[in-house]
């Protein structure tokens, strides 16, 4: 016989019945696990798409173009562009603008001239410059050339029979081709011979200028239909003398895009979240209506009504606590191991961590409160009048 | 002392209002031991609860140890029966998962006391349920589970007992010793209402009511 040394204490208590009710207090645990990996997996997964989406449509380059207000549109389709052109400083001016809707900017002198008889247009550009106060990396497409050099695009060097190493001379000037461009199966893309602006300004006699800008559009809360509108104000607030056109299928599509995965992603984590909701209610509920005799013995031995409370709020408390951290960790476990995981993690564990334990706690604790509550409301008389479970 | 005035009490069950107490007026001095007497369903669970604040008067006043009952608040209620007024029930209600010394200490946890666990041991010797101590309720016998109940209702020693049919459920010889237990606290002070829906042969009350569909129909005082 072993006599006790200590008074009960109201964690002892509550450490009983959780073994006690181990099924459920094991279902509960189960239950929040599920919704807050649930919620780190498809976090992740999303931002694992948004990133691989990023990636395919920077591969298919920029998505507007602005050239001099006074250009012949219909000439730059013709690929004539010995039309208007503008300072290049206005590149910077556009990088700079702060409500500016686009975030990566090349400035391009662009001219169609002939190599050995075939027709290439000779672009000049000086690397990319991406809008002041962001961190975003480079496009793909955009290109640091160092001057004498050539990067030839597919069509123009299968034409040209040159590959890289050998020179070629273009008006007058020799480059080494140092680099063949993947084919993008769209003209002029496939016939530019890319070379450093300062040498294209040269050769062309057009120091300082520039007759097109490349850009993306940033990825902003808009409406598909209005993004077009938008991103053209905001340039043309900035430039007035010039016009934005825009690559309609590749802006929209990216913007769809990205609207599209943003949408599934909510409504997935939304109905998840609301079936685990709805799940650790009914757990609870079931935990507390076995329990109900036992809160009718408690108030009938002087407990408070807040005393209960509390005894029942700390349990779901704890549950939360050590489900969110094993969901957290089995979510991002899942999209590591099914090979997911983004490049840039919307959740990383810490910080997902201290952002899910005070969520997860607060929302297990407001799902248990009506079913206590309801028992609570209730004379105790009537509850311990009920046939005993 | 327990004082009830013209107390009623009805409630809804579907369709139908039920007359659980009709006016009933009584009154048992401190260091009294009152039985009270009726068929099931006369009333005298409903009477037990109501003097417990565990339900409340539909109508009347009820005055429990100084208090008054009918006019308090569910915590103050929840206060009275922590400090001054114990109840034990026919069905014992103890909490499945604690052991027995773990059950008579949970009074412990609403009210200071200065040496809760020595007290537990005390009331466990003296309803010789000592070799229990670490049993659990499901472990114990109904006679062992009722003399339990009543060390967790005397842990506090509080100034009132409501004791509801505390020997129905047991054997001769195990109600006996509740009675005795009972009797023993009468004869320290301690004012004590007893239900029963049986003649109680072993007590010696002082006082004696008779319930029968709601009303008080008898009520007998010792010469």
């Amino acid at each position: 016989m072993t006599f006790p040394t200590k008074t009960l204490s109201f964690h002892h208590m509550l450490l009983r019945e959780m073994w006690h009710s181990r099924w459920n207090t094991l279902a509960c645990i189960l239950v929040i696990t599920a919704a807050v990996g649930l919620y780190v997996t498809l976090s992740d997964m999303g931002a694992a798409s948004v990133d691989a989406t990023r990636v395919l449509m920077k591969e298919m380059g920029f998505n507007l173009q602005v050239i001099p207000n006074n250009a012949d549109l219909a000439r730059y389709q013709a690929l004539d562009y010995d039309g208007p052109d503008m300072p290049e400083s206005y590149v910077e001016n556009l990088a700079a603008g702060s409500r500016i809707m686009a975030q990566h900017f090349v400035g391009k002198l662009q001219h169609t001239t002939e190599i050995s008889g075939y027709k290439v247009v000779l672009t000049g550009v000086l690397g990319q410059t991406v809008r002041t106060g962001t961190t975003k990396a480079p496009m793909p497409t955009s290109y640091v050339i160092p001057r004498g050099e050539a990067f030839m695009g597919a069509a123009a060097a299968r034409s040209l029979k040159t590959n890289v190493g050998e020179k070629v001379v273009i008006l007058g000037r020799e480059f080494s081709i140092t680099r063949i461009l993947p084919e993008y199966g769209a003209i002029p893309e496939d016939i530019r011979v890319f070379i450093h602006l300062r040498e294209a300004q040269e050769l062309l006699e057009r120091p300082g200028r520039i007759n097109a800008i490349d850009a993306l559009a940033c990825q902003c809360p808009v409406d598909a239909k209005d993004i077009v509108t938008q991103v053209r104000e905001s340039i043309e607030a900035i430039l007035p003398d010039v016009q934005v056109e825009p690559y309609y299928s590749l802006l929209l599509a990216r913007h769809n895009q990205r609207i599209m995965m943003e949408r599934i992603q909510l409504a997935i984590l939304v109905g998840a979240l609301i079936v685990a909701a709805a799940a650790l209610w009914g757990l609870t509920y079931q935990n507390v209506s076995a329990r109900r005799h036992e809160i009718g013995v408690l108030r009938a031995l002087g407990f408070s009504d807040i005393r209960i409370l509390i005894l029942f709020l700390e349990k779901t408390a704890l549950y939360a606590l050590v489900a969110a951290m094993s969901g957290c960790f089995a979510g991002r476990a899942f999209t590591i191991f099914s090979g997911l995981n983004p490049i840039s993690p919307v959740l990383t564990p810490i910080p997902a961590l201290l952002f899910l334990l005070p969520i997860t706690t607060l929302a297990a604790m407001l799902f248990c409160l009506p079913p206590v509550m309801g028992v609570l409301l209730r004379d105790p008389a009537d509850i311990l009048g009920e046939t005993l479970p | 002392m327990i004082l009830l005035d013209n107390v009623s009490k009805q409630f809804v069950r579907g369709k139908e209002t039920v007359f659980a107490l009709d006016a009933v007026s009584l009154r048992v001095e401190q260091g009294q031991l009152a039985l009270l007497c009726g068929a099931s369903g006369s009333g005298k669970t409903t009477l037990i609860n109501l003097c417990a604040g565990l339900a409340s008067p539909s109508k009347g006043t009820l005055h429990i140890a100084d208090n008054k009952v009918h006019a308090m608040r569910q915590a103050e209620r929840a206060a009275m029966r922590a400090q001054q007024v114990a109840v034990v029930f026919q069905l014992f209600h103890l909490i499945p998962y604690l052991s027995a010394v773990e059950n008579i200490l949970l009074p412990s946890l609403t009210v200071s006391l200065s040496d809760p666990v020595p007290r537990a041991m005390q009331l466990m010797e003296q309803l010789g349920i000592v070799h229990r101590i670490n049993h659990r309720p499901g472990e114990m016998s109904a006679g062992e589970r009722q003399r339990c109940a009543i060390a967790r209702a005397l842990l506090t020693d509080p100034a009132i007992i409501l004791a509801d049919e505390p020997t129905g459920n047991l054997d001769k010889e195990s109600a006996a010793m509740v009675l005795e237990t009972l009797d023993t606290c009468r004869k320290k002070g301690t004012t004590i209402l007893l239900v029963s829906h049986q003649a109680v042969d072993t007590i010696n009350p002082d006082i004696m009511f008779q319930l029968d569909h709601g009303k008080l129909v008898k009520e007998e005082s010792k010469p």
